[in-house]
C-alpha cells in the first residue's frame, strides 16, 4: 500500500469512523483509486455521498494529493456484501 | 487472442449493448435491462483498458476495469459524472442475468434501493432500473468521445 493510500484511508477513518478499503493504487500513474465501504453512507443519495467524501479528501489532503486521487465509489456495506448470485 | 478481447470488438459491442438495455427498458424487461446497462460499461472500459496495453482478465470488476483505463478517462468521471459512476458501482452485479423479477426487486431491498422509493414492487424495480440506465448511459458516453477522440473517427 502506498504512502497515499494509507493517507487517504486515515483522513477518511477520521471523518466517517470504520471504513473498509477497497482503493487501488495504480503503479504506472500513481494514482489511487477504486472504491470506500462505510455504514456512514447508509440511506444518503450519491449525491450526497461524494460531497463529504470530496470535502473530506479536500481538507485532509493536499492539492497535488488530492489530483492523484482518482474517481472513488461510497459504498455501503450493503451494496458490496449482497450479491445477486 | 479471443475476439471478445479485441478492443474494436469490445467497443461495438458495448454500443450494442446500451442500445439493447434501452429497447429492454422500454419493453418493461427491468432485469435484462440492468444487466445490459452495467455490460455496456463494462465493455466499453474492457475496450479501453485493453487498447491502453492492459491485459485481460476475467473478474467481472468495474472498478479494477476503471483502474486501468487512462487518466483521460478516470479524470472526466472523478470530475463531472461521479454520482453516476458511483450509481453503477453500487446498484451493477454481473449476476443480475440470473435473476427473475421477483429476484431484482429482493436485491434492491437487501442492497438497501427500495428506500425512499413509493408506489410498491413494480415502482422500485422501474425506478432503479432507469437509474441504472440513464447512469451507464452517461458514463458511456465519456467512453465513446474519448474513444472517437483517440482513434480520429
Amino acid at each position: 500500500m502506498g504512502k497515499l493510500h494509507r493517507k487517504v484511508m486515515r483522513v477518511l477513518r477520521q471523518r466517517f469512523g470504520e471504513v473498509r478499503d477497497a482503493l487501488e493504487d495504480v503503479k504506472a500513474t500513481g494514482r489511487v483509486l477504486g472504491a470506500v465501504i462505510s455504514p456512514a453512507f447508509n440511506r444518503l443519495d450519491f449525491d450526497e455521498r461524494q460531497r463529504r467524501l470530496s470535502k473530506a479528501l479536500k481538507e485532509g489532503l493536499t492539492p497535488e494529493e488530492e489530483e492523484n486521487v482518482g474517481p472513488i465509489a461510497a459504498l455501503t456495506p450493503a451494496e458490496v456484501d449482497v450479491k445477486a448470485m | 487472442m479471443a475476439l471478445s478481447h479485441k478492443p474494436q470488438v469490445l467497443y461495438v459491442a458495448s454500443v450494442e449493448r446500451m442500445a439493447a438495455a434501452r429497447r429492454e427498458f422500454e419493453a418493461k424487461d427491468y432485469p435484462m435491462s440492468m444487466y445490459l446497462s452495467g455490460l455496456s460499461v463494462e465493455c466499453m472500459l474492457q475496450a479501453i483498458a485493453l487498447r491502453n496495453g492492459a491485459r485481460h482478465d476475467a473478474r467481472h470488476n468495474l472498478l479494477n476495469w476503471l483502474s486501468k483505463c487512462p487518466t483521460s478517462l478516470q479524470d472526466p468521471i472523478k470530475g463531472e459524472i461521479i454520482d453516476d459512476w458511483n450509481r453503477v458501482v453500487a446498484l451493477w452485479d454481473n449476476g443480475i442475468r440470473y435473476l427473475s423479477t421477483d429476484g431484482l426487486l429482493g436485491y434492491l431491498r437487501d442492497r438497501g434501493f427500495a428506500f425512499g422509493v413509493s408506489g410498491g414492487r413494480a415502482s422500485v424495480i422501474r425506478t432503479n432500473a432507469k437509474a441504472l440506465l440513464e447512469s451507464a448511459y452517461a458514463v458511456h458516453l465519456r467512453g465513446i468521445a474519448l474513444w472517437v477522440s483517440s482513434t480520429g473517427k
